[in-house]
């Protein structure tokens, strides 16, 4: 099935190539889930109303743009909706935590399971605005946008979320040693 | 391998193929959840279909009426003849059914069959044999050979039987001897049976005319008919009458006896038009007061607030029905009607904040600043201010969401009578096509009032199911004063299938009917 196959499969509900969709992309989609989520159970949750959202609003896929990337984008909206909409958020003591520029750091061979859990452990706003900045590559104003905070905002979350990261690999260097 | 990297650049190499199989049952889940999608979907096509069904039975049902009015006056009065019998036993008298177009399927071959009915005595059988005909002929009246029988009741023992048989192939060639005319005598009264037959088309058609107006008229509803016409029509292209005048021998009957018995038939008759719906066309203005209500817990807001207090508000429906009689206890009912409904959720703290505080179910007319609702206690917990700039409103008393929907009605149901006097009772089913008019979402706190905007996932179209009673009084021939409570239950009123809200409304339907 070529991609333009599975589109049109897709826009027409069809099963199979829902099917072959999924195949194909949850991998990719799933890796944003975890990114984003707090956890694997979430993640998982999230990448299946992303799926759903994917498969309901097919039709409305102009084929100009790329189709990976579209998809992408909802799977990025869905677990947004559900995070910045979060009514009891990790309560942080804000003070403790210093902003962090772009530090180097050491990469000792970090296990990626684990660049993933100190990731996930962020709280929800932290790990979004690192997230969408720093590996998805959107730009602050984007980000605001999106989450509904300021330019501002946005960037001392992210400094923050540098900051925490930061402390948990130093933390791993001087443990693995 | 120590490497020197900034955070970013660490986290953006190392995910950049970043590629993770999920679980299986994740895409169970999917495809479960796209399952019920379209069973969801089903509803309304379902729906649509039993409207064409019951659309196409009153069709049915209302072109079968028109097609039967002539036929009718014999139905209806068959039971009066029958009883007429019953009463008078000791007369000494000839009972003659004529079925004018008792219509017997014809073969191809011009096979002709023979209706011998030779249980004339059991009056019951008249009666049936009766309505047997006339159901025949309405499904048969054009290609049917109609074949007469004649019973004739005399000291209870059957004394004639006349069939008239016709082959139409022989009539056609204009050769009334080869038509076989059977007439059978069992008794010493020596009943003579003339069959003519009328071989010209304009005879016939003057015959035919003539023995349906009689027939109509006198026959069925007259006992002591003495002259009995025998219609025999065949298909469009031979028409064929016969007229078998019968020289009734004894025909003594007393004229009191006769008068009576009159009197009775035609009281009979006058019952039967009575109970025959006449004004079949109801016009009923009713205004109700509804209830809003759901069957679980859930919110069609947020669903944050499902375990919120919730309470369903009393509006108005009005509107205007229309009846239609299909008989004297089964009407099919329809009309529209205007339903406001409101329903609001308490529990909750206002603010303002940015648009992604937003409620999902509710599309915001502002979207810069808007009033953000949440459960109460929520902003005690953020006051670090970690998520959203959501500055708290100082507002009295409790604060509430209203979501106001107002809908056009457009019912189909079917009404069935239980009682009819003075006072009656119907019992009422049916489905309501529900067109979304109105919707709005406010927020209230003591004096504080604002409207959030629209509800984002009501579907334009949507269905209902109704169940009800209905309870009239006849103020007059012409008009009822009619109670109706209602439980109408909404099949999809959500484009969202994962709202746990389950709307119903309940109402009294109140108001006067016209019969016309």
């Amino acid at each position: 099935m070529t991609l333009d196959e599975l589109i049109q499969g897709c826009k027409r509900k069809d099963a199979k190539a829902q099917g072959e969709l999924y195949k194909r992309y949850s991998g990719v989609l799933f890796s944003i889930c975890l990114r984003y989520s707090p956890n694997q159970v979430e993640a998982e949750d999230n990448l299946q109303d992303a799926f759903i959202t994917i498969f309901n609003k097919a039709e409305q896929f102009k084929d100009k743009g790329s189709f990976e990337g579209w998809i992408k984008r909802i799977t990025v909206n869905t677990v947004l909706q559900k995070y910045r909409k979060q009514k009891v958020f990790a309560i942080v003591d804000e003070a403790q935590i210093e902003d962090t520029a772009n530090e180097d750091i050491i990469d000792t061979g970090l296990p990626l399971d684990y660049l993933l859990r100190i990731i996930q452990e962020l709280p929800d706003r932290y790990r979004l605005v690192f997230t969408m900045y720093v590996m998805d590559g959107y730009s602050h104003k984007e980000i605001g946008e999106l989450i509904g905070i300021s330019d501002g905002t946005s960037k001392s979350n992210l400094a923050r979320a540098r900051g925490i990261l930061k402390t948990k690999i130093d933390d791993y260097n001087k443990n693995s040693h | 391998m120590k490497q020197k990297k900034n955070i970013d650049q660490l986290f953006k190499e190392r995910f950049a193929e970043h590629e993770v199989t999920p679980p299986a049952h994740v895409w169970e889940n999917i495809q479960a959840q796209l399952l019920e999608k379209k069973k969801d979907r089903v509803i309304i096509p379902l729906w649509w279909k039993v409207a064409g069904v019951a659309a196409a039975f009153v069709l049915l049902f209302t072109l079968g009426n028109m097609f039967n009015k002539s036929n009718n006056s014999i139905v209806e009065e068959t039971p009066s003849l029958e009883e007429g019998i019953e009463r008078t036993p000791e007369i000494k008298k000839d009972l003659e059914v004529n079925t004018n177009e008792n219509a017997i399927q014809v073969a191809e071959t011009n096979e002709v069959e023979i209706l011998d009915d030779e249980d004339s005595l059991e009056n019951h059988t008249l009666s049936k044999n009766s309505n047997n005909t006339t159901e025949n002929s309405v499904n048969n009246s054009k290609t049917g050979l109609a074949s007469t029988v004649k019973k004739n009741k005399q000291k209870n023992t059957v004394t004639t039987q006349a069939i008239a048989i016709v082959d139409p192939a022989i009539i056609s060639e204009d050769l009334p001897p080869s038509t076989s005319a059977v007439a059978q005598n069992n008794t010493e009264n020596k009943d003579a049976f003339v069959a003519p037959i009328n071989s010209t088309e304009t005879a016939r058609k003057d015959a035919l005319a003539k023995n349906k107006n009689k027939t109509n008229t006198e026959a069925t509803t007259n006992p002591q008919l003495k002259e009995d016409p025998i219609i025999t029509p065949r298909t469009e292209d031979a028409v064929v009458i016969e007229e078998v005048p019968l020289k009734e021998t004894k025909a003594k009957k007393s004229i009191f006896d006769a008068i009576e018995e009159q009197k009775q038939i035609e009281a009979k008759e006058a019952l039967a038009e009575k109970n025959t719906p006449q004004d079949r066309w109801e016009i009923a203005p009713n205004i109700a007061p509804v209830y809003y209500n759901s069957l679980n817990e859930g919110s069609s807001i947020d669903p944050s607030f499902s375990d919120n207090s919730q309470s369903g508000d009393v509006n108005i429906s009005y509107g205007i029905g229309v009846r239609y009689a299909l008989s004297d206890r089964l009407k099919i009912r329809s009309g529209i009607s205007n339903v406001d409904l409101s329903y609001s959720t308490g529990g909750l703290e206002l603010g303002d904040g940015p648009i992604s505080a937003a409620l999902q179910g509710v599309n915001y007319d502002n979207a810069e600043s808007i009033i953000v609702a949440q459960d109460q206690g929520t902003f005690a917990m953020q006051a670090d201010g970690t998520f959203g700039d959501i500055t708290p409103k100082s507002t009295t008393g409790e604060a509430f969401i209203n979501q106001n929907i107002s809908y056009y009605e457009v019912p189909l149901e079917l009404s069935y009578t239980l009682l009819n006097n003075t006072f009656g009772i119907d019992v009422i089913g049916g489905v309501s096509t529900l067109i979304l008019g109105d919707n709005e979402v406010s927020v209230t706190a003591g004096d504080f009032n604002e409207t959030l905007g629209s509800a984002n996932n009501l579907s334009g179209v949507s269905f209902a199911t109704n169940v009800g009673l209905g309870f009239h009084y006849k103020i007059s021939r012409k008009f009822k004063f009619n109670v109706e409570p209602m439980f109408k239950y909404q099949l999809n009123p959500y484009t969202d299938s994962s709202v746990e809200f389950q709307p119903y409304y309940v109402g009294v339907y109140t108001g006067l009917s016209f019969k016309f």
